[in-house]
Order: structure tokens, then sequence, then C-alpha cells
């Protein structure tokens, strides 16, 4: 594994003060009763004690937080970061052996000051691409890919308070710096606006008349309506939007500005109004074959089925299109996952229901996946078998018991003949997207 | 597991077991799978068809799974991923905490949401919805409470004003000085900007006010746009807020300015701030692309002008409109005041009559409706439906002021009567109608002295006494009779047909029936011609066919078409194979022909080029729009695909008068429906219509129709055989000298 050439480049020692601990430094660290390799993303020094900002390896990113030095196990090895090379070639130095080179002493408690020449370099994921062809894939399309930045690898907001919730932020977002000082950031349930002040807060909500995304309702059942919000139209609101959803999306980017893409937003409704549950952005013009951009339940709303709806409806406006489309990759970890949910079940219940032959074509058509993901499912599912020198479709006992579960659960869904939607049409001048 | 060699798990093979099994995967070569092949759907319960050997767990290339490479490692996706799909329940990726519920909430978020009906259609900017951009923070609010109103207490600024004086601040300065983070210390004095802050119009209040003259509102009237907030309804207007608090709080805002060096008081995104483009700044977000600039030419410069010119003229048009709106629903608001006012005035001198015991009329107390306008059209319409109880009802209501219950009974029974008398002649009918009238108002005069004597026209029964009877549906009974009617006009006709056989075609009695070709005399433009009966007889009928098994044609039972002429026949070549037919108890009075609106010639041009000709065989709206639309004009505005006016659009004209023609012609295919014209003037419906002709075949008359017709046969057929005899006769004695008889046959011919 990549980490452990890593770790044999940097320098391993016991050390006994904790001073010594240094941004780039890797340690052991207690998190939930285990010992865990962790790498010092940041150190605050404005209260005492310092405290340390953590990324556990192995863990996904939003586990990271904050520390007391007590968390340390100073009784094992601690591994520092290898010094720069200057002669070094330039390939080594792309490989994401973190850190920038931090004087030692210096206590780095501001986290917007930053060594500007080795920026560059970090936090590059991929190896094989340099940033400027990031860029330029960003230009041409996409929503995705990291903000290389160092200081993006920490969280800048510790709670934010949206609605009725009180919400632990995941991810770096790139709300107003101001922000960040706050304790906790107030967002409006309908407006999506932000707030470090109460008092603002309050006064906007006095004024504010909003009750539901600005934009025109598509689909209305009993339970969610989805509203269809044109970037280019409501700037303000999808801007917010983003912002939002940076705090939970590892991978979005907001580079660009949100003209190229339309937004889903699913809502669900009380008397209060439209209350926003979840959302997905598809571009407007897709080079991929895209037919989601970014997609999001709001974390308050998580594990309650929210996002198989949505994905159902993304797959419900591809219909409509007579497309077959995918999500935009890198897919984050909960992405798959709730995508993989989706796909399985929905072969299933077509294999089941449908005949006894099949092409992986005909699939395509009934359900707008691509032939890729269905491949993929197949695959997952372990259905895909050879047999006699042919391939055929296997539906084993768990399919069939899952199917069964299926049947029993009664998932709510999409109900096509309310989505009143026809595919938007754009000029070319309106998909120019510059000033 | 029930099929091991199926379980193998490639990903994880790494334990001995399944070695065994991952050999026998390489014994087979596996063609690659294609998309396009079917494949057979096996379920477990079709394994023991199966050869469980013979199961092969499908090599595929490892498919991405869209998951960055790194990420896939992370322990808990990891796990998921490495287990079959179908059983990781219980396996979970943990997310930062979320479910904690803010107290507070219900302080900040309250109101009753309207659910409209239709889905919402919305289209307004964000920051039309929230009032002045500016919210007061805990240290304006400090500021606003401690400084400025404590001085000035009494005659307080409230936060509302605050936030809009704050709000005329930020936009004045960044008109005055958009630079002003270069040396924020430069800011203008209070004195300076001024004008400037006058000028703006924050809060719409100018807007308003220009609105409120437009609409001759009284000056001071408040009243709210959709989108103002409830809050800042009744706040000053700007003008006196800057004299009276403005330079204050000018002081106290640019001393806020100064401290963010000039940047915006409340926290805004880097990109909103102006600066400079800077990839390495994670904060930076929300750049505009970048474009390769497109060379400014003169064309493109007029085309943008006209573009913005066109978009001013439609704003103003918008503009107009909603202002007209506005105008009515002021009118409708007023109307609505006055009638308040006089209602008022009536209570006010029903109290003084009491007071002052006058007594007498109370006329002044009723308000007098007035007496809807009921046009001509309408009766006769009314005329035309009334040969159902129903019309009794909405008669009544013509009649206005008395809507009782008494009155129905009398006038019901007259309209039956009066139902009869329709099968009378049209001059009977048009006296009858008179008559009608008349006693109409008689039933009104004498309604009114019913309800004067009967006070109590509801009798409240006792839920006991009501009678149990079943209510019949208006609706229902009506379709019944129509039913009924049909079914008697059909079955006469079915029964004369039997009777007629094959030696008489009624070319009249199907309602499936060809159709007529009306040939209208020169002299005479279905434009102008007065429809009665008169002139309609001067129609000439060219051709009518009858063709027994329309019917089976039309609905594709059969192809086989044969027609009969009106001597019964048989039309050997039908130069006009359009057959249709139309019927008139279907509600919408379709025709319906089967022949196809487009005809198709290949054609073999030079060089061996085939042309397919097209010909249009329906006349459409287009001939006629022809006339005077240049079409070519419409090709061309829509090649260059300029942006035009609608007003100026030749292809929305086009569309709109088409849309207009479709149903306003005075033609259809062949020609007019003269079945329907005349009687319009006779004043008889369409059903009525029918039941006529209904009836007129079970007359004396049909019967001597068919016994000439037959009887004119015979003497053709007669005088045929004569021909043809005396033409054999003249051929077998040819020697004989011309016969006067054959001299005059031709002249019998």
């Amino acid at each position: 594994m990549a980490n452990e050439e890593e770790k044999e480049l940097g320098i391993s020692k016991y050390i006994e003060d904790v001073d010594d601990v240094v941004i780039g430094c890797k340690c052991w660290v207690e998190k939930d009763g285990e010992q865990r390799l962790a790498e010092i993303l940041s150190i605050s020094n404005r209260r005492q004690p310092p405290k340390f900002y953590v990324h556990y390896e192995d863990f996904n990113k939003r586990l990271d937080e904050w520390i007391l030095s007590s968390r340390i196990n100073f009784k094992r090895e601690v591994t520092y970061p290898k010094p720069k090379d200057p002669d070094e070639k330039k390939k080594k130095k792309q490989k994401k052996s973190t850190t920038p080179q931090v004087i030692e002493g210096e206590t780095p408690d501001e986290a917007d000051i930053m060594d500007l020449e080795n920026l560059n370099v970090q936090g590059l994921r991929d190896e094989g691409i340099s940033r400027d062809d990031e860029l330029k894939k960003l230009r041409t399309s996409g929503s995705m890919t990291q903000n290389p930045h160092e200081v993006a690898r920490v969280r800048n907001l510790s709670k934010i308070i949206m609605g009725k919730h009180e919400i632990e932020p995941w991810y770096f977002s790139p709300y107003p710096i101001e922000l960040t000082d706050e304790d906790v950031v107030y967002i409006d349930d309908f407006s999506l606006q932000y707030f470090g002040s109460k008092k603002q807060y309050e006064r906007y909500r006095t004024k504010c008349t909003l009750r539901h995304p600005p934009g025109n309702e598509i689909y209305r059942d009993d339970y969610i309506s989805f509203f269809e919000i044109d970037g280019r139209k409501q700037r303000t609101w999808c801007r917010n939007l983003c912002l939002l959803s940076k705090l939970f999306l590892d991978h979005k980017t907001l580079y660009y500005d949100v003209d190229p893409f339309l937004f889903y937003c699913m809502t669900h409704r009380d008397d209060l109004g439209h209350h926003l549950v979840g959302y997905f952005s598809k571009e407007k013009e897709s080079a991929d074959g895209y037919n989601v951009a970014c997609i999001l339940t709001l974390p308050q709303y998580q594990r309650m089925g929210y996002g198989r709806l949505l994905i159902e409806f993304s797959y419900e406006l591809s219909k409509k299109e007579n497309k077959v489309g995918s999500p935009e990759k890198p897919l984050s970890d909960l992405g798959l996952l709730s995508y993989r949910a989706y796909w399985s079940d929905t072969l299933i219940k077509l294999l089941v229901e449908n005949g006894s032959e099949v092409t992986i074509d005909e699939i395509s058509n009934m359900t707008s996946m691509t032939t890729t993901d269905i491949l993929h499912t197949a695959k997952a599912l372990n259905i895909l078998l050879y047999y006699k020198g042919q391939h055929i479709l296997f539906l084993n006992e768990d399919v069939l018991l899952q199917y069964e579960k299926l049947l029993a659960k009664k998932k709510r869904s999409i109900n096509p003949e309310r989505l009143m939607w026809k595919p938007p049409v754009f000029t070319a001048s309106q998909l120019r997207f510059a000033w | 597991m029930p099929i091991p060699s199926a379980q193998v798990d490639q990903g994880v093979s790494s334990n001995g077991s399944n070695s065994a099994a991952s050999a026998s995967l390489t014994r087979f070569r596996h063609r690659k799978i294609s998309v396009k092949q079917k494949l057979r759907i096996y379920k477990a319960c079709d394994l023991k068809d199966l050869d469980h050997d013979e199961l092969q767990q499908r090599e595929l290339l490892e498919i991405e799974t869209g998951v960055e490479k790194n990420e896939e490692r992370e322990e808990h996706l990891h796990k998921i991923l490495q287990n079959s799909q179908l059983k990781t329940k219980d396996l979970y990726i943990p997310t930062p905490d979320a479910s904690r519920v803010w107290k507070e909430f219900d302080r900040f978020y309250y109101g009753k949401f309207q659910e409209p009906k239709n889905y919402i259609q919305f289209s307004a900017q964000l920051e039309d919805c929230c009032g002045p951009c500016y919210n007061l923070d805990e240290r304006d609010e400090a500021f606003l409470n401690n400084v400025l109103n404590f001085e000035n207490e009494g005659d307080r600024l409230s936060e509302y004003e605050f936030e809009m004086l704050m709000t005329n601040f930020e936009s004045a300065i960044k008109e005055r000085q958009p630079f002003l983070t270069m040396d924020p210390e430069s800011i203008l004095p209070y004195e300076d900007l001024k004008p400037t802050m006058l000028k703006n119009d924050i809060g719409d209040v100018g807007i308003k006010t220009e609105l409120a003259a437009e609409l001759q509102m009284e000056a001071g009237q408040p009243f709210l746009t959709k989108f103002d907030s409830r809050t800042g309804s009744n706040s000053r207007y700007m003008g006196i807020l800057i004299e009276k608090y403005g330079l204050p709080v000018y002081e106290y805002w640019r001393q806020r300015k100064i401290e963010v060096v000039g940047g915006s008081v409340i926290p805004s995104l880097r990109a909103e701030r102006g600066k400079d483009k800077d990839d390495n700044d994670p904060y930076f977000c929300f750049r505009r692309r970048e474009v390769r600039q497109t060379r400014k030419t003169r064309r493109v410069d007029s085309q943008n002008s006209q573009k913005l010119r066109l978009l001013y003229q439609q704003l103003q048009y918008t503009k107009e409109l909603a202002l007209l709106v506005a105008k009515r629903e002021k009118m409708s608001m007023d109307t609505l005041l006055k009638d308040k006012e006089i209602f008022q005035l009536r209570c006010h001198t029903k109290s003084l009559k009491r007071e002052l015991g006058i007594k007498g009329e109370d006329e002044d107390l009723i308000s007098q409706k007035r007496r809807k306008l009921v046009s001509n059209v309408i009766t006769n319409k009314k005329y035309l439906v009334a040969q159902t109880e129903a019309t009794s009802l909405k008669k009544l209501k013509t009649k206005g002021k008395d809507r009782k219950l008494a009155v129905k009974q009398p006038s019901g029974s007259d309209l039956k009567r009066q139902q009869l008398h329709f099968q009378k002649s049209d001059q009977q009918r048009q006296m009858q109608q008179q008559h009608l009238l008349q006693q109409q108002q008689v039933n009104g005069s004498q309604s009114q002295q019913d309800s004067s004597v009967v006070s109590h026209v509801y009798v409240k029964l006792p839920s006991s006494k009501i009678p149990d009877i079943v209510l019949e549906d208006v609706e229902k009974l009506l379709s019944m009779k129509e039913r009924n009617t049909k079914r008697f006009v059909e079955d006469k006709m079915r029964r004369r047909r039997e009777e007629d056989g094959n030696l008489f075609f009624n070319l009249t009695d199907d309602p499936y029936n060809p159709v007529f070709e009306v040939h209208i005399p020169p002299n005479i433009k279905p434009t102008n011609a007065p429809f009665s009966s008169i002139v309609s007889s001067k129609f000439e009928i060219n051709r009518s066919y009858y063709t027994p098994n329309l019917q089976d044609y039309i609905a594709g039972a059969s192809n086989f078409v044969s027609a009969y002429n009106k001597d019964g026949e048989v039309i050997e070549n039908i130069k006009y194979k359009r057959l249709e037919f139309y019927n008139p108890f279907e509600d919408k009075r379709e025709s319906h022909t089967r022949e196809l609106p487009l005809r198709f010639r290949r054609r073999i041009g030079r060089c061996g080029i085939e042309y397919l000709d097209r010909k249009d065989i329906n006349r459409n709206p287009n001939d006629m729009i022809e006339q005077f639309m240049d079409f070519s004009i419409i090709n061309e505005q829509e090649e260059n695909s300029d942006v035009i006016n609608v007003y100026d659009s030749k292809l929305d004209e086009l569309s709109r008068l088409h849309e207009r023609w479709k149903y306003d012609s005075d033609y259809n295919s062949y020609g007019i429906k003269f079945s329907n014209e005349p009687s319009r003037l006779n004043q008889i419906s369409n059903e009525t219509q029918v039941i006529r002709f209904g009836t007129m075949l079970g007359t004396k008359s049909y019967e001597q129709l068919r016994d000439a017709t037959l009887k004119y046969r015979q003497n053709i057929m007669a005088q045929r055989k004569k021909l043809i005899n005396a033409q054999r006769q003249l051929q077998q004695q040819p020697q004989q000298p011309q016969s006067p008889q054959q001299q005059q046959q031709p002249q019998q011919q």
C-alpha cells in the first residue's frame, strides 16, 4: 500500500512533549476505544489547552475532529514527514506525503496563513492528473474535484442550525471567512441564507416571505414535492444551496459559478412551507452523459429513504428525456451505497417480474440506467453467470428473498404521472456561461 | 451458500477453499458479453433443471465503483464492499450527529403557508423576497437602542427603518466609491453622499408612491405588494428618514465601514468582494467561466441593441398589463368600499327612521339589484333547449325576482305544452313564442302574487314525514330521453330498410350516409346566401350514393366498398373514392374518412433519380392564409433565428391565424353543413331535425315517394326494353324503309 511506503519515507521517533507535535506528523490517537494512526492537520493554540485537528487514517474525512493532547499516545512512535529534498523528482513530490514545511516551534494557529509555495503540490489526490489538467476539466464540465488547498482539509464551521435542526458539518465550505469564527452559523430553512449573528437571523426571518424553493414545482405527491431551479436565474439561492451542500459533500467544487446547472430540490411540506430535504444538480448539457452532478440528502433527513427518492426522480427525468444517465464520478461512499441499493432493487424487480429473456440494452432502455451501471450491479449481486457456453442471469435465493422483502416493505416511490415536466431546452447562447 | 461455484467472489478469493473453484474457472474460455445479447433469466427454483457444475461466475472485468481508489480503502466502506450486497444490512457508514433539535425554532418560524392547489410557479428573485438587504446585528441593535433612540425618545427609529438607511448607505457608496477597499479612510462625508442617497429608492418607496399616483390612490393610503414583508409596511419615507436620522446613523455606519476595510459590513462571499481571482484561495468560489471574447462587429452591435430595444418594449407591455390589472383590482376594491358605505348609511337611515317614527316605503333600505342584461341570442338559445324541464329553472332565473318553487310547477307544464307545439309549422311556432312570452309574464306576475299570499314555501317537515322518493338526476333523465329517441328513430329506420329490401334505396334514412355533393348555383354565394329552405331548394345535389356496407369499411372490417346511385344502380368506377360518414348522434359531429391526408407518387427523373411527389388533399387553412401572408418571411425569420418581438413574429401571427381559423370557416371539405344552417333560422335544433326526419319515415308521403320512384324506374325499364326491341326489329328488317317510330325514338330519349 502506498501509505506504508510513505510511512517509511518519514522519520519516526519517540517524543515526550506536546509541543513537538506539529502539523503533518502522524501519531497514534485513541478513537472509540482503539488506537488509530492519525495525521495532525491543524493545531489551535488560541485557548489553552491546545487542540489538534486530526484525520484518522482509513477513515472518511467527515470523522476528522478536534482532540485534546490527552488522546495522543506518546508511548508510540510519531512519524514526521521527511524534509523536502529539492533535488527529488517532481513526481515524488506530487505523491501525497502531506505537509507543508513547518518550521518547528512556530505555532501555525492561523489556518489561512500558509506556505503558498508548497500548496500546489499538496492534497492532490490523483498522481496522474496535474492541477492544471484538473482545472481544465472543470472548465469544460462537471462539479466534482476536491479543493486542493490545505486549508480546505480542515472543517471550518463547527455547527450549523438550519430550521429546526442542529447539524455538525462534515467538510470545509467556503462560506464568508468571518463566519468561521462563530460557534454557530444559522441557515434559513427557505432561502438558505447564512448568518453568523443571531440578531441578523431574527431580523431576516421577520422580513423574508419565501416559503419554498424559488422555482417551479414540477412534482407533487402527498409526501414530497420537487422544484426545478435554474442556476442562472436564481444565482443567490443556488449559491447558498451549494455552500450548504459543500458542508456535506467532499468532492463538490465551488470553483465555478452555478449557471450551468439545474437544481432539482426535494421538499417536505408542512404548515410553515416547503422545507428542503435534499437535492440533486444536473448539468444543462452534460458532455459525459451524466444525469446527476451532485446529489445530497441533508444530514437531518438521512437514513429515511429520501436518497432513494432523489435517485429515482433523477432516473424519471432521464426517462422523460429518453436518455440513459449515470451520476457524475467520483461518487462518495454514501453516494455509492445509495446508488447500489437503488440499482440492485430496480434490477431485481425488473428481472423477477419480466419474462424469461432480456438483453442488457433492454434493461437500460426500461430503466434509463447505463449498461455499465447494470453490469456493475449484476456483478455486485452475483447474478450474471456462465452456463454451458452461454451467459445467463441467475436469480439465486438471496435475490429472490430480497425481492420478497422489497414487496413487503412498500417503499415510497415516485409516481411518474405526477411529474409535470418537459425537458428544458437551451439555446447555444444560453449555454455560454460567461460574462 | 446454495451454489458454491456461483458464489465465488473473485475480488477476495485469497482463501484456499476458493482456489479450486477459481481453477475451474480457467477451464472455460468465456466469450465477451454483448449488451445486445439475449440473456435467459433463471430463478432459484429452476435450479434442479440446471447442471450445477456448469454454472460459472462470469469473469467480468473489474468495474469501477466510481468511488476514488483511496476512499474505497476507507474502513467502513471497504467492509461493506467486501460483503455481498444483500447481506450488509447491519453495516453502515457512521456520520456526524444531526439529530438535535433547536429549541428556539418556533420563535423564528411562524405563520401559515397556504398551499396552492396547482403546482407552484415562481420566478421572483430571492433578493425580492426579503426586504432591505441589510440585516441588523447585535452591535447595531445596541447602537440603535442605547444611543440613537436613547437620545430622541418618543420619536424612535424602528429596526426596519434603520435597515433601510443602512442599505441605502451601502448602495450609495457602491455607486460613488466602488473602489473604497483600496483606501477606506477616504470614505465620503455625509453631505457629499446625501444627494445620492436621496436619489436611491430603497424599500421601493419611490416606486410605490409613483404606482399609487398612477392608480389614483389617495395619498398615504397604505398598500402592500406581493413581495413586501408584513413588518415594514408602515415605515416612513426615505427622505424623512435621511433628514431626521441620516447623520448619526451615517457616522456610525462609516465607522463600521472603515473597520471592515471598506468591504461590506455584512460578511460576504469572497467572489462578491471584487478581489482579483486567486486560484489558491479556497474561500474564493463561484468564479465566472472564462470564454474567448467574440469579436465585436457592427452586426453584433446592432443585433444587441435591437435585442435591448425589444426587451425594453416588452417590459413596457408587461408593465402596462400589470398596471391595468392593478387598476381593475383597485376599482373593484372601490366598489366594495362604496357598497359598504352604502350599507352603513342604510343602517343609519334605518335607525333614524325608527327613531323618528317615519313609516312607509322601505325602498331606500333595499339594494336594488340591477337586472342582468339578457341578450336576444341567449333567449333564443333557451328556446332551443326548452324541451326539458331543466330549462324551466333557468328561465325562472332570467325572470329574476322570483325563484320560488311555487312557480315551478305551472311553468314546467307550460313548457311541455310548448314542446308539443314545436311540431307545428314555423309560423305557428313563432306565434307560440310570443304567446309563451306573454304567458311567462303572466306567470311572473302570478308568482309575485303567489309569493305575497303564500309566505312560506319551504315547509319544514319532520324527517319521518319526508316521502321516500328516489331523487332523479336531471342529467340522467335527459340522457335517457335522448337514448329513447335515438332508439326509436333507429328502429324505424331499420324496419324501413327491411321493407325496402334491395329495391329501393333511401339515401336519407341512413344516418351513416355518404355525403351529398352540393352544388350551389353560381349567382348565390355561400357567404351571403340567406339560409332558408327556399334558397337551399335551389341547391343541386350532384351526386349522392348509397353504400350499404360503409360502416364496415370505415371500421376497417372490410375493404370492399360499393356505391349505388339514386336509381339503385351500382356505380362501377367511383371516381370519387372519398367516402365519409356523418353521425348526427355523435357528440362532436365529426365526419370520418378513410382517405389519407396525403398522396404520394414515385417518379423517376433524370439519371435514375427517384423523386417522391407529394400531393395535399385536404384543404388546409393555410391556403386561405396564404392570400395575405407571405410564408417566405416566416421562413426567413426562422432561419435567421434572431430574437423577434412577439408582435412582429410572422410565425406567431400565422399560428394565431391558424388557430383562429381552425374552427372559423364557412366551409368544410364538402361544403356547408346545410343541415344545420337553415334550421338555425327556423330555430329548430339538430335534435329536433332528426326527430322530425325520423317521424317522416313513418308517414304516408314516404310510401308515396317510394311507389313513385319504383313506378318511374319501371317506366324507364319499359322504355328501354321497347327501344331494344325496336332496334332488334330494325336489324331483322334491314331492307325496310325507316319507320317513323325509329325517327321519334331519339327524341324520346
